[in-house]
């Protein structure tokens, strides 16, 4: 299938490499609108460079890349951004030197609306955002994308450092995004969390997709047996 | 107490205008990794700009106008030119524009050949302020910086645009992921941070020699005040006041060999300063 013909997000044969060295070896994935898929591996697998390399901020070295049907491999990241996709890295996902307020202002999402994901925000929008704590940081990156419109939505590891009733908070925020028509793709190595949101799953070892398939009773089992040492 | 004020008024003066050139260098510094030697010969341009429409008998107005124009337009055509070429390489960018830097000098010099010009002073006399008499054009001078430099540091706190700027300098690829265009708004900053030079350029053709070198005198100062004031944009006004007490009082107890002198010190102080603070965070 062309990666142009999909809406949603479409990965086809994408490759991709740190200076000299591949870490993504051909790499087939699709989220379609109103789908919640979860991406799993262990550290190291590729999931961080697949996600940078979707959003832009690295070179594809071959393969493409689909938004809602257009071609976006080349383009920059900001251009993606406009063209509807939404992105929380793992790394660094706010701009510690400015308030809370004006991170969600950057992202065109609404204060309010983002208070209503997670209470904590409501009060804290004079706060410079490098003064949260990490998960409260994640936090902010979430209701970032999940607040503001946009028709893909990636989430690089977003329960690392929540408690369990802000886990629950996100994982509700991305099944009513996917319930508006959104593509969501969920970076995760917490299982459980990954699994309990997603309608199906695909497993990266060594910068490939080596397994995959729609969340059933057994996936859990299954995933874990292949992420056994 | 008379010889206080005037000082103090002479710091305010040479604070304000140096501000006014750093304010651009440490935005373009802050968000391209750019370290821009050309920068003074921005302001000799502006400083050119009011010479030619002097001569051409334009209200001294049209003058500034004219200055901020040259350098918009020359900072617009340099960062498509030559700066894109060399973001976050501060070794390329000090060798591109050193080398642009001399080109704009042997442009001029053959445009308007080497000696020095002069700009009529557009307000001469004085004025009394606080029992003392002060040259009127100096006052001048100092409300305009002042006002510019608050518009500027305004704008970058309190606009959008300002945002976006202070986005891409902390965090240019998460700024891009957001849907800030930074190649777009690393023009706009250069080309505002060329503008300013034009204009301070133009504000201090009617004190100054107006030659092809001039811009060197300058740049010294606007270097030391962001090495000062590091990224952060704030700091600027604090960095270049300080510089300029240090410099001015010394360069009038001394001479101003020692100013300069006194300048690097503190700028060496701070920085020595800041490492240790850095080092005390990353070990405590």
């Amino acid at each position: 299938m062309s990666a142009r013909a999909a809406g949603g997000l479409a990965v086809r044969g994408l490759r991709a490499a740190y200076a000299q060295a591949p870490v993504l070896f051909g790499v087939d994935l699709q989220v379609a609108p109103s789908e919640v898929v979860a991406l799993l591996g262990r550290n190291g697998a590729g999931k961080t460079t697949l996600v940078n390399t979707i959003a832009g901020t690295l070179a594809a070295a071959g393969g493409t890349v689909a938004l809602d049907g257009a071609d976006v491999t080349h383009w920059p990241p900001s251009r993606r951004h406009r063209h509807g996709l939404r992105v929380v890295r793992q790394d660094r996902p706010v701009f510690a030197d400015i308030s809370v307020r004006d991170n969600l202002r950057l992202a065109g999402a609404q204060p309010a609306a983002a208070a209503a994901l997670f209470g904590f925000l409501a009060d804290r929008g004079q706060q410079l955002a490098g003064t949260l704590s990490g998960g409260e940081q994640k936090m902010l990156a979430i209701a970032r994308v999940l607040m503001a419109p946009g028709a893909v939505c990636l989430f690089d590891e977003p329960t690392e450092g929540l408690q369990p009733a802000n886990v629950d908070r996100f994982t509700a925020g991305a099944r009513a995004a996917a319930a508006a028509g959104r593509a969501v793709l969920v970076v995760e190595q917490h299982l459980e969390a990954a699994l309990s949101v997603a309608d199906r799953w695909y497993l990266m070892e060594r910068g490939e997709i080596v397994d995959g398939g729609p969340v059933t009773a057994d996936t859990a089992d299954h995933v874990a047996d292949r992420l056994a040492p | 107490m008379d010889n206080l004020v005037v000082q103090s008024l002479g710091v305010l003066g040479s604070a304000a205008l140096l501000a006014l050139i750093t304010v651009g260098l440490a935005v373009s510094f802050g968000l391209m990794r750019i370290v821009n030697l050309a920068h003074g010969e921005f302001i000799m341009l502006g400083a050119y700009a009011a010479m030619v429409t002097a001569d051409h008998e334009l209200p001294w107005l049209a003058g500034l106008a004219a200055a901020t124009a040259v350098g918009l337009a020359v900072g617009s055509l340099t960062e498509v030119a030559l700066i894109r070429r060399l973001y976050r390489s501060p070794e390329l960018s000090i060798l591109g524009t050193f080398g642009l830097s001399i080109v704009v000098r042997q442009l001029v010099e053959l445009a308007f050949g080497k000696q020095y010009r002069n700009v009529a002073n557009p307000m001469p006399g004085a004025v009394e302020l606080l029992g003392v008499s002060f040259p009127a054009y100096r006052l001048l001078l100092i409300a305009i910086a002042v006002g510019v430099l608050a518009l500027v540091l305004a704008a970058l706190r309190l606009t959008p645009l300002g945002l976006r700027v202070r986005a891409v300098a902390a965090d240019a690829d998460l700024a891009e992921t957001l849907g800030v265009r930074s190649q777009r708004l690393n023009l706009a900053v250069f080309a505002g941070s060329a503008a300013l030079a034009g204009l301070a350029g133009a504000l201090v053709a009617p004190l100054v020699n107006v030659q092809p070198d001039m811009g060197v005198d300058y740049l010294f100062g606007a270097f030391l005040g962001v090495i000062v004031a590091g990224s952060r944009l704030g700091a600027v006004v604090v960095a270049c006041l300080a510089i300029a007490t240090v410099q001015n009082i010394m360069t009038f107890f001394t001479d101003p060999m020692l100013g300069r002198l006194s300048a690097l010190a503190l700028a060496f102080v701070v920085l020595q300063a800041r490492r240790r603070a850095a080092f005390g965070e990353a070990t405590a």
